[in-house]
């Protein structure tokens, strides 16, 4: 079920009611079967998978509790191979088989590879995540296992952040399902303004971005340099607000019952190192592996080219976790040079990042930018056409400037560009951009919530007015998936 | 007792605030409603007497010219009810399958394709047929891989709902429950957004609905709808260059959401099982039944094959072939134009095969 969907907007109110009016012991029940049937619109029976893994690591958790020394730790492995064999029979399989096979040809071994033929249960990745970081954290003796199999079942499915995150703690998330929550009227505005803000950078933005992006990347060869750096700007512009739209919904619904997720964005264009873009950019992720990839390896206690090269696996590792293909294993490969680059380069140059502030933003997003390029494109040759040429046209376009005008400017086409979206259309996306940017930065400077509560009411109604509205008349709708659905 | 005490012994004030923010948004609502059922673009909810007019023409034998935007689903139904005329072959399909008639079959041959048609469309027009005992030897069933998405968003079929439900019945299908039941998905349309939109947007475009007339012209600057069923494009998209249609058959394919492929993961099992069980009853009938393909623009099906969310047409066409032969009934077509000898240039767009293409196909 998707968050943009009239289906949810008869869920929400009807979960979120039952659950205010049901007692506190009972609500985790109602939860648990609301977050089943909010999985099981999609394809019922992938709930199965889910069920699975649930099993494992509640039995799993309770075993590595109870045992000690080595016991202990074959609990873990247990678990932890479990779940991860899931993931790659589901994921991985036929991407390893395929490249595998290819290996094998490239030594003169052919054979056809073997192909699993399912399609990858929605939000995989995220809930094996979450449920890995609960038995880690039971065996670190930083979490009491939980013994109340529902709560821990609705831990792992808890509809708000079942299929897109954030990935939750256990200390953070199970603790809120043994509290009662009473009606707070501040938590429900809250939620539902964070809510409508998230919906706004779905429906309006990001889907309206997708029209040009998908046109331009699903050809790049016959695109000109312009059209495709306008299509990676707003390729950023669209998984920033296709995920951190999501994000919002996610946190606002499950604010409105009272519980608190975690950040996932924090207006990460506007970082001003690669590095501080990776603390704001889907934090949930970024601080998983933090944990329990890149810390168990050594982090920053070893020596510098090991932590190079922890710092290198661990992003190539978050690369492939976003998709069995080598187009994300090349994004998350050019992040980790990135960041290991950057960390050479403190140690010869000290720079006072505030002193060229603005630069420093730019330069991080059009590093950001050129690293996208590698997530969006369909396969690793796309993305060296749309590389290779970036550069090129702009003397054709001058040259037709020159010539034409502002005859150039058409219903369907402009500066000659064909990039599948109209020239008003293309403004107003841009303005939307500018809009967000704006936005953004403000909230910066004077956060929204501390506003909206000093504000009189006529503002704030004005600005909620105006937002429901330019979501009525301007959201793209029609059953967009977000793009962290295939994942 | 837990839901009044929940009432009463929550802060009334906060409840009472909540309650009156929420109906403050009431007024959109009802904008939304009110412009949907009254501008009603699509004209899902005006009267019929257009759709009725346009049946008779066709059903006299005369050429429908210049018609604007009405409910296809009721012509096709009006259509059939003033027919006469003995009828052989039918043909039921979508926008796709509109090109077969008269210049394919030579027998008494009438399209009954609708735009967006899907399984439930057949089902509703073969209905009534069938209602009047017609005596139809063939039934040409053109089958867009969205016929097997059960999740599919098409609702146009509830024009004729309850032919689709008596139909349903004749196959023997049990009525199952369903929320939908409750409220038709045509009147829930009434709080679509995309409908919404679209209803602002036609108050500031010429409205579409023109004076149809009678005609016994093939080819005109408007659109025709032939006595045979077949729909004949206006000008401009008939004599579209070969570079148009490319660029449309690129943009088509690289939609973000793929008409039809919306949340399409499998094929769906009830309709794979409602499709079979109509064929079965067809065939009892001694209808010759046939399953047609129609084919994508050659770049259109490269796109649509290596996208994760449209690349299942692969698995509906394996189906196809399937029950083709499990039924021992003809299959004709594919969705891969290749497989055709089809080029661009045979194609309106991405998806609309012209008439040369289908007459090719069928040769």
């Amino acid at each position: 079920m998707l968050f943009n969907s009239l289906a949810f907007a008869i869920f929400f109110p009807v979960v979120t009611i039952l659950y205010y009016i049901l007692p506190h012991s009972y609500r985790w029940g109602m939860l648990l079967v609301a977050s089943c049937f909010f999985y099981m619109w999609l394809v019922p029976k992938y709930i199965l998978i889910l069920l699975l893994t649930i099993i494992v690591d509640y039995v799993a958790g309770i075993k590595i509790e109870e045992s000690t020394g080595r016991k202990k730790k074959w609990w873990l492995y247990f678990s932890v191979i479990t779940t991860c064999l899931i993931l790659f029979f589901f994921k991985y399989f036929n991407f390893f088989s395929i490249n595998s096979a290819k290996t094998l040809t490239m030594i003169g071994w052919n054979y056809s590879p073997m192909l699993l033929n399912f399609l990858l249960p929605v939000g995989l990745s995220f809930h094996t995540f979450q449920s890995l970081s609960y038995v880690i954290e039971v065996y670190r003796g930083e979490q009491k296992a939980e013994r109340h199999f529902g709560i821990y079942s609705l831990y792992v499915m808890f509809y708000p952040q079942l299929v897109a995150g954030p990935i939750e703690r256990p200390q953070n998330l199970l603790e809120q399902f043994h509290k009662k929550h009473s009606f707070e009227y501040n938590d429900i505005v809250k939620g539902l303004r964070q809510m409508a803000w998230g919906l706004f950078k779905k429906a309006v933005i990001a889907d309206r971005l997708s029209i040009l992006v998908n046109n331009v990347y699903s050809n790049p060869g016959e695109q000109s340099g312009l059209a495709l750096a306008i299509a990676t700007v707003f390729f950023a512009f669209q998984i920033y607000c296709d995920f951190s739209g999501y994000s919002d919904m996610a946190i606002g619904s499950a604010r409105v019952m009272g519980f608190k997720l975690m950040t996932n964005f924090n207006t990460p264009y506007f970082s001003k190192t690669i590095s501080e873009f990776w603390k704001r950019w889907h934090i949930s992720l970024s601080t998983w592996f933090k944990d329990y990839v890149y810390i168990p390896m050594g982090g920053n206690r070893c020596s510098e080219p090991r932590i190079y090269t922890n710092l290198f696996i661990t992003f190539l590792l978050s690369g492939l976790w976003h998709g069995a293909n080598w187009t994300y294993v090349f994004w998350g490969g050019i992040n980790g040079v990135y960041l290991v680059f950057a960390l050479i380069k403190n140690k010869f140059v000290k720079q006072d990042l505030h002193r060229h502030k603005w630069f420093n933003i730019f330069v991080t997003f059009a590093l950001i930018c050129f690293s996208w390029i590698f997530f969006r494109a369909n396969n690793i040759e796309d993305a060296f056409t749309v590389i290779t040429r970036l550069g090129s046209g702009y003397s054709s376009l001058l040259s037709n400037i020159r010539q034409y005008g502002f005859s150039l400017i058409t219903k369907d086409t402009f500066l000659g560009l064909k990039m599948g979206m109209s020239f008003s259309n293309f403004v107003f996306s841009s303005l939307l951009i500018a809009l967000l940017v704006t936005l953004e930065r403000f909230h910066q400077l004077y956060p929204f919530q501390k506003i909206c509560d000093e504000k009189p009411a006529w503002i704030r109604w004005s600005a909620y007015y105006v937002i429901v509205i330019v979501i009525i008349l301007s959201g793209v709708f029609g059953e967009n998936h977000f793009i962290y659905f295939q994942f | 007792m837990k839901i009044t005490s929940f009432i009463f012994n929550s802060n009334k004030k906060d409840l009472y605030k909540l309650a009156i923010k929420i109906l403050a948004f009431t007024p959109l609502l009802l904008i939304i409603v009110l412009a949907n059922l009254y501008i009603d673009p699509a004209n899902i909810y005006r009267k019929k007497s257009y759709e009725d007019g346009m049946g008779k023409i066709l059903a006299s034998g005369q050429n429908v010219g210049n018609f604007g935007d009405c409910d296809e689903r009721l012509v096709q139904k009006y259509f059939i009810e003033h027919l006469s005329r003995p009828i052989d072959t039918i043909i039921l399909g979508s926008s796709r399958s509109m090109q077969v008639g008269k210049n394919i079959f030579p027998e008494n041959v009438i399209n009954n394709s609708v735009s967006g048609g899907v399984l439930e469309d057949y089902l509703a027009i073969y209905y009534n047929y069938y209602l009047k005992n017609t005596n139809l030897k063939k039934v040409v069933i053109g089958i867009d891989p969205w016929l097997l998405n059960g999740k599919g968003q098409e609702v146009r079929w509830q024009s004729y709902e309850e032919d689709v439900k008596a139909m349903k019945s004749k196959l023997g299908e049990k009525k199952r429950f369903k929320i939908k039941d409750i409220i038709s998905e045509k009147y829930l349309n009434v709080i679509s957004l995309s409908y919404f939109q679209e209803s602002i947007l036609s108050l500031f475009s010429a409205r579409k609905t023109h004076d149809y007339l009678a005609t016994n012209e093939i080819e005109a600057d408007y659109m025709i709808k032939v006595s045979d069923g077949r729909l004949i494009y206006d000008k401009n998209r008939r004599n579209i260059s070969p570079e148009k249609v490319e660029e449309a058959a690129r943009v088509y394919g690289s939609e973000k959401v793929v008409y039809g492929f919306s949340d399409f993961v499998e094929v769906d099992p009830k309709l794979k099982e409602t499709l079979e069980k109509f064929i079965h009853f067809l065939q009892k009938k001694g209808i010759k039944v046939v399953i047609f393909l129609p084919p994508y623009h050659p770049t259109t099906y490269k796109m649509l094959i290596s996208r994760n969310d449209t690349k299942i047409l692969l698995k509906v066409s394996e189906f196809l072939d399937d029950l083709a032969k499990r039924n021992n009934v003809e299959l004709v077509g594919s969705y891969n134009p290749e497989n055709l000898g089809l080029e661009g240039k045979m194609f309106f767009d991405g998806m609309h095969p012209k008439g040369e293409a289908v007459e090719k196909i069928f040769r």
